[in-house]
């Protein structure tokens, strides 16, 4: 979620329609990039209203139809957004309960027919006991704090100086698990990318141009290079978001490279103070031999400096 | 402008087009098969890999005068009908192998030669057949669990299911 009062100053909305012809849908401006928003949107909201998992839909994220819920960064989505959906799912069952007097789930359809539907626009609230005071800049930067722990076994070729990640074991709380296999996808696809920030990826600049513009020179982990990734997934409930998630896209980034760092200090003795670890870096450090400056376009050996 | 005449998933196709046309440009824009994606555009992620008489090959990189007479098996044709997914398909679902998607088409066609080529569950075989298709997001576990799980012949939820 976003920092201090971001969340306050975005005032979210997420909302749910019952239409007139008893559809259940889903509207947010929260995009699907692969995260799995479309799967866990409609999971949140079938368990609210008591209702299958197919009964609910996912309005397409267009401006025209979907009210502002904030951007899809910060890895809220599910713990900001899937909070208000959950909240206005409450609401709307709520809403059609009392006027029916019958369960949700028995009695949307018929109230949809004789009431032409009901909408709900859910508003973010700030979460209960958390305040943050943009003058003094005190109070609590974040509600709750995800937890991530990495182990990381690498090998270190002491003559080329090359690292290879071995096997990771990455530990992540993230709240509540809302899909087990989705949540694991995050975690995995976040630590070898940290993985790769660790080890081989590095945006180089000469006069502020890239020189590293494109996958042929901006290296990241194939399928090869990748570890095994085993994924361990631990709940510790935000207990002021009503399904207790907390964010889970950044947080296995955060660990990943300290624990490759860490192994190679415990392979080599040597401690890389930059990333990425590259060959270069970690034969400087493990001989205690400055890096060598790469040499000019054409010069076959280094050029005497004046 | 020359015609040629190739095979695309079972169907016979005729095209007069420029013979250093992109095969993936034959494929996407004058055969509206837009199921294998172009991401780098340069031989390096393997996003758009098609099954070149069953190799696996970049098909930005082929130039549509050297498909003439072949068969090119596309993603598109993996699926048997419009409502069953190919059992690497329903594997990729049931694992988690697919995430923003734009890897997926180009990953199931090299792990389908892997598989025609009788690959069996081995994760080293299985990450080395697949080496030339980058994925940015899953980490690639899911994705070797899934091609693992249709080479060791094993039954798992959703394989016979309708598709999605």
């Amino acid at each position: 979620m976003f920092t201090g009062s971001g969340e306050v100053k975005l005032a979210s909305v997420a909302s749910i329609e019952l239409k007139a012809d008893g559809r259940i849908q889903i509207l947010t401006g929260s995009t699907e990039m692969g995260q799995g928003t479309k799967t866990i949107f409609p999971q949140l909201v079938a368990e609210a209203l008591a209702v299958p998992v197919e009964a609910v839909e996912l309005a397409p994220q267009d401006t025209a139809f979907v009210p502002d819920s904030g951007p899809t960064v910060a890895s809220r989505t599910a713990m900001v957004v899937g909070g208000l959906l959950i909240k206005a799912a409450r609401r709307l069952r709520a809403g059609v309960e009392m006027t029916t007097g019958g369960t949700f789930a028995g009695s949307y359809r018929e109230f949809a027919r004789q009431y032409g539907g009901l909408r709900i626009d859910q508003r973010f609230e700030p979460y209960p006991g958390a305040g943050f005071d943009d003058e003094t800049f005190r109070g609590d930067a974040y509600p709750a704090f995800g937890w991530a722990a990495c182990v990381v076994s690498v090998d270190v070729d002491l003559d080329t100086g090359e690292v290879h990640v071995r096997d990771v074991v990455a530990a992540d709380d993230v709240g509540r698990v809302i899909h087990p296999v989705l949540a694991e996808g995050q975690v995995e696809g976040g630590t070898l990318q940290a993985v790769g920030y660790a080890t081989i990826e590095e945006i180089k600049l000469r006069d502020g141009r890239y020189l590293n513009d494109r996958l042929a020179t901006y290296i990241i982990p194939t399928a090869l290079d990748a570890p095994r990734i085993t994924t361990i997934l631990v709940e510790a409930p935000f207990s002021a978001a009503p399904h207790g998630a907390k964010g889970v896209g950044e947080l296995p980034m955060d660990v990943g490279a300290p624990a490759v760092i860490a192994a190679i200090a415990d392979a080599t003795g040597a401690w890389i103070r930059e990333l990425p670890a590259s060959p270069e870096r970690i034969l400087a450090a493990v001989t205690g031999v400055d890096e060598a400056a790469p040499l000019p376009p054409g010069a076959s050996e280094p050029t005497a400096v004046a | 402008m020359t015609t040629y005449r190739f095979t695309v998933n079972t169907e016979p196709v005729e095209l007069d087009v420029p013979g250093m046309r992109r095969l993936l440009d034959v494929l996407r824009e004058d055969l509206a098969l837009t199921g294998t994606k172009e991401g780098c555009g340069e031989g390096e992620c393997g996003a758009c890999t098609v099954l070149l008489d069953g190799a696996p090959v970049d098909s930005c990189l082929v130039p549509v005068c050297q498909v003439d007479g072949a068969t090119v098996a596309t993603v598109e044709g993996l699926a048997p009908d419009e409502t069953r997914l190919d059992r690497l398909q329903a594997a990729f679902l049931e694992a988690g192998g697919a995430q923003c998607g734009i890897c997926t088409p180009g990953m199931l066609m090299a792990a389908r030669a892997y598989l025609d080529g009788r690959g069996g569950p081995d994760e080293d075989a299985i990450r080395d057949a697949i080496a030339g298709n980058l994925c940015r997001c899953t980490g690639y576990t899911k994705i070797v669990d899934a091609i693992a799980l249709v080479a060791s012949g094993g039954s798992f939820a959703g394989e016979h299911g309708a598709g999605g």
